[in-house]
Parts: C-alpha cells; structure tokens; sequence
C-alpha cells in the first residue's frame, strides 16, 4: 500500500490476513447478511412495485380528481354535485402540464340480469379507447375490452356468477340520476381477471356515454389521472389544485388504502424484521469470531500497550479492523447479490397469490441506488458495534493480565 | 539522579481466598546507564518487580521513583507517555506484529512519538544494521529464526532510545552465540546512556551484569554490584 495511507488504516488492512481461515469466515458472515439483506430488499420491492404498477393500471391511475369533499361529505344525491362541463376541466388538468392523460368516469351500482339470474354489480363508465392505452393490467381472460357503446366487460367472478362469456347478452338496471329505473342491453365482450378478488367479483364497465345515458346524466363523477411517474404526484397535484378550485384530488395509495398502504405497511415491517434478524446473525457470528481473534492476540497487545502503545490508538486500530471486515463483506455481499440477481433470479421469483389476491405473480428483483448503500452501511455499523465491546474489554485490561493471556 | 528509588514495596494478590504476597518491603535502587539482573527462583516476584519498574502495574504499598518522579502520583496517560518515551520492553514470546516487516516493526512506536516516515526510517535502519538484521528488514516474522525474532523485539525498543530496557528472559530462547552477540549489543548500548534491567534465570546474561539483585519469596536476598 502507498506511503500516504495512514499508518492505523494500513495495519488495519494488514491485520485482516493475519489469520485468513477466520477472516474468510468473518467475510463470509457478512456476505451473506449483506446478500440477504439486498436481495430481500429487491424482492420486496418487486413486489411493491407490482402491486403499485397493478392498483394504479387496472383501477385508479396516479389518482382521481374529484369535487370537493366527495368522499368525506354524506351527499344525499352525489350526481348532483358531479362535473358538468368535462371537456373545460380536461384542457385545463392537461394545461398543468403535469398531467399527461384525463380518464372521465362515472361510477355507479346496477342490477345485472341474465335469464332468471338477478346480481348487483358496480359499473365504471369509461372511455375505453382512451383507457386501454393505460389500464394495462385488466387482463382479459376472455374477449376483449370495450369497443362499442352497446358493450359491457364483465370482472371474472362476476362472469362466472352470471354464467355469461364474450358474445352473451345481459341487462343492465339502474336508477337515473331522477330516480326513475332505467335499464339497457348490453353485449358482453370480455372477462377480465386483474387478480383483485373484491374487484374481480363485483365490478363491470361499460362505455362512458352509454353510463350517462343510463343514468341519465351528461356530468362526470371524477377524472382519474396518468401523469409521468408517482414521484411527480405532490407537484401534479399542486398544479391540479391551482387549475381547478373547485376540485380536489386524491392518490392511488389512499383511494386504495385498504389494500395498498395496508399491504406496503405489512411488507415494510415484514422487512424491518427480517433485517433485524440478518443483522443479529451478523453481530453475533462477528462478536465471536473477533472476541476469539482478539484473545489470541492478548499478549501482543499486552506488550504494546507497555511500550507505550495507548489504549486509544489500538482501540481506533482494532475498530478500523472491523470496520474493513465489514465493508468488504459488505461490498463481497453485493456481489454476490447481483450475480444470484442476474442468473438464479433472472426470470423472477414465482410467488403464490397473496390474501385478497387470485393472480399467482412474477417478482423480479428491483434494487435500487440506496438499497446497496444500506447493504453496504449496515453490516459496516453491526460489524463495528459488535466488535466494540471485546475490543474495548480488551484495551482496557491491565497490561500484566493481557502478558499472562498467551 | 538514580533511574529508579524502589522503597520497601509490598505487592500482592488473592488466590481462592487467601492472600498471596509476592513482594515483601522490597528496597533497591538503580543508577543510570546499569545494567541489572533480577535472578531468583520461579514464583520469586522477579516478573512482578519487572512490570512494577516498567510502570504496568502499581505497589500495594512502598514507593517507586522513576527518574525521580512518585509513580504513584502519575497519572494513567502520564505512565503511557513514559513507557513510550523512556522504557522500552523486552518479551521472551517477542509479540511482533505478524503482519508488518522487520523494519515496520522497529519503527512502530516512532510515529507516536513524532517522528516523521523517513525519519522513522532512517532509525530504525539504523538499529537493524547494528543488530545485524537490515538485510532482512522487508521480511515478516515469521520468516526469521528465534534468534533474529528476539532480535527484532530489541530493536523495536532500542528504536525508541528508552532510558531503559526492561527484558524477561531475554536470552531464553537463543542459542549460546546468538545470546552472546546480544548481549554484545546491549553492552555497547549501554555506553550510549541505555540501561538495561533483565529478569534471568541465565548465569552467562547474569555474568555481564554489574549489580544482581537476588529475588526468594519476594524478598531481596542480596543485592550484589561487581
């Protein structure tokens, strides 16, 4: 090593192959904890990442725009509160220029009949050629989207309960926003399977003009909104909020707060627990094998403490020892983490469907820029904390009872 | 101003509940530039007396004076700074750092005591060639015989030029003519200003030197300077 490497941090360094089986060991300790802690933070973001990608492309795009205190007020007659004229508020959400897609809808409950079959459903009215482009994640079983105005799409359990597939007929009743039943015939032309039991079983979507002819209305209830990515929502939603007063908007993650956040704080704590036990393991395979390196060396240490050597050099001596023990474990983890990450795991992780899901998943692992820093930063502070209190048992020892160690 | 004032000191432990003494009222004095053998039977408090006046450890009772100052008196820091400074120590088990050369070896104490790298150097070079070692100042420990080990544990303490040499068994593990040739050099050491304090169950080591305390059940026996 070079001359302006500073003396502690070179013998440190050298110090690390003093006993190579049991720094191997060591490394071997945290590489594995560091591994595990990268590729189990990928996997949960994978799957975060999927079924954030899955709520806001089947359902919810970035978030709705809606009128003010829709969802917080009880409103007698919530068409009457609903958005009269779309096409203004369209150009003035996509004026923001956060805002790069509007999807009008308006949602209602209807009775779904076939034959002497009779169930309550909740429709969507959309604009399906605007949607398709977006709504990526409707995953049609059967059929296809909407593509005319005498259409309807039916969710998979739904289908099933009404015993119809693409080419049926079924009626659909609904009360007008007058209150007068009102009833329309609509062909099925898919079954769609998003994975969501609650969504799969209940909802339909037929075309956006059809609905407002249905109910009777030409208003809109909400828009739901694509904009360029998740991070940009709080700038998007800022700029929707100055453009149009009157409305207010909310985010996939809390129109969805049932599953969604729900499920992020489950796996989130999931996480933190499992990272808890990685570094356990790594504290505890690191306190062992320093406190015995440390007792081997007692005697040297002992006859350098009575050359003069002070307590506190050899302390930052021995903690710089960990310190590289854990960094290049740390980095040795990473490693290995993105080679499993780009052989074992390159075609994903086949997982089972999780609790309110029917669709089995794919999870790729997704690590990302401060994943490694913590797979790096982690092992380095456990390994550090774990051998501070042999070294500094040790340095703290009277020098006569260090020399009779060995 | 004598090296080291030992008065009537008292040193001892407890072993599965009894007290042990190892020093009873143990009274000598060393001048600079000696060159003194502790000798006496195993168990005798030689290695007690030896970290006692290399400052690892304090008396019970009585009173130590290095260079005039009360040991007790000093402080933890104070006594480290001391034994950097002016007392260089010598192990029978050496206790090189394996991983460092001969030459970076001798030169680890120099850093903490101000020395810049190629000052360090050019001393610590010094000291190998007059033990006989530069030749293998890149080497590691565990590439030198017993001999050269030992030799190496002097030079990291000559390096420092202590007052005083502090050594148990130095010659323990040397060969007949690897002990005289060290013994050689603490000899010419010792017209340097170096003292030198051994504790030695070695006649030939005890032969050389000018004043022989002799240690029994923790008690001077004699004191005997030729």
């Amino acid at each position: 090593m070079s001359a302006f490497v500073p003396p502690v941090l070179k013998l440190a360094w050298r110090n690390l192959f003093r006993n190579t089986r049991r720094t191997s060991a060591s490394l071997v300790t945290v590489a594995l904890g560091s591994a595990g802690l990268l590729i189990y933070q990928g996997f949960n973001e994978g799957i975060m990442n999927q079924y954030r990608e899955n709520t806001i492309r089947v359902r919810y795009g970035h978030g709705q725009v809606y009128p003010k205190g829709y969802y917080d007020k009880k409103i007698e007659e919530p068409w009457s509160v609903w958005i009269e004229d779309r096409e203004a508020v369209e150009s003035k959400l996509k004026a923001t220029g956060h805002v790069l897609e509007v999807y009008p809808r308006v949602s209602f409950y209807a009775f779904l009949v076939k034959g002497g079959i009779n169930l309550g459903g909740r429709g969507e009215g959309v604009i399906a050629e605007r949607e398709r482009k977006f709504f990526t994640a409707m995953n049609f079983e059967a059929g296809h989207d909407l593509q005319s105005p005498d259409e309807v799409i039916l969710g998979q359990g739904l289908a099933k309960s009404l015993g119809v597939g693409p080419g049926d007929l079924v009626t659909a009743l609904a009360q007008t926003v007058r209150g007068q039943l009102n009833g329309l015939e609509l062909k099925v032309a898919g079954i769609f399977h998003t994975g969501s039991k609650e969504f799969d079983d209940s909802f339909f979507r037929i075309d956006l003009a059809a609905a407002q002819g249905l109910l009777d209305t030409n208003r809109v209830e909400h828009f739901a909104v694509q904009i360029p990515n998740v991070e940009a929502w709080p700038q998007a939603s800022a700029a929707i909020a100055k453009a149009v007063p009157e409305l207010e908007t909310k985010p996939f993650d809390e129109l969805d707060a049932v599953y969604y956040k729900n499920a992020v704080a489950f796996l989130d704590s999931q996480f933190s627990f499992i990272r808890s036990i990685l570094l356990l393991i790594i504290a505890l395979g690191i306190f062992n094998t320093i406190a015995t390196g440390l007792l081997e060396r007692a005697g040297e240490i002992g006859a350098l403490r009575a050359n003069g050597e002070s307590r506190g050099r050899l302390f930052r001596i021995l903690a710089i020892e960990s310190a590289l023990l854990g960094l290049v474990g740390g980095a040795a983890g990473i490693g290995l983490a993105v080679i499993l990450d780009k052989t074992l795991f390159k075609a994903g992780i086949p997982m089972p469907p999780g609790p309110g899901i029917t669709r089995q998943f794919r999870i790729f692992l997704e690590i990302q820029g401060q994943h490694y820093l913590q797979a790096l930063s982690l092992p380095l502070i456990t390994t550090v904390i774990a051998s501070a209190w042999p070294i500094w048992r040790l340095v703290r020892k009277p020098i006569p009872e260090l020399l009779r160690a060995n | 101003m004598a090296l080291y004032e030992v008065e009537r000191v008292e040193y001892g432990y407890r072993w599965e509940r009894q007290d042990v003494s190892v020093l009873k009222g143990v009274t000598i004095e060393i001048p600079e530039k000696s060159f003194v053998c502790l000798v006496g039977p195993s168990g005798s408090g030689k290695t007690t007396l030896l970290n006692l006046l290399g400052l690892l450890d304090r008396p019970h009772q009585g009173r130590i004076r290095f260079l005039g100052r009360d040991v007790a008196a000093l402080d933890e820091h104070t006594l480290g700074r001391l034994r950097l400074a002016d007392l260089g120590f010598v192990f029978q088990a050496f206790y090189l750092i394996p991983t460092l050369s001969v030459l970076e070896n001798t030169t680890y104490f120099l850093a903490p005591l101000g020395l810049g790298i190629r000052e360090a150097n050019e001393r610590g070079e010094e000291v190998l060639k007059a033990l006989g070692l530069i030749d293998h100042r890149h080497k590691r420990p565990a590439e030198l015989s017993g001999g050269q080990r030992q030799r190496v544990a002097i030079a990291r303490a000559l390096a420092k030029r202590p007052k005083v040499i502090l050594a148990d068994e130095p010659t323990a593990n040397l060969d007949r003519e690897t002990a005289e040739s060290i013994i050689g050099v603490f000899k010419e050491m010792q017209k340097t200003g170096v003292s030198f304090v051994f504790s030695t169950h070695d006649t030939h080591l005890v032969s050389y030197a000018e004043t022989v305390f002799s240690l029994k059940n923790g008690i001077i026996e004699r004191g005997v300077s030729t």
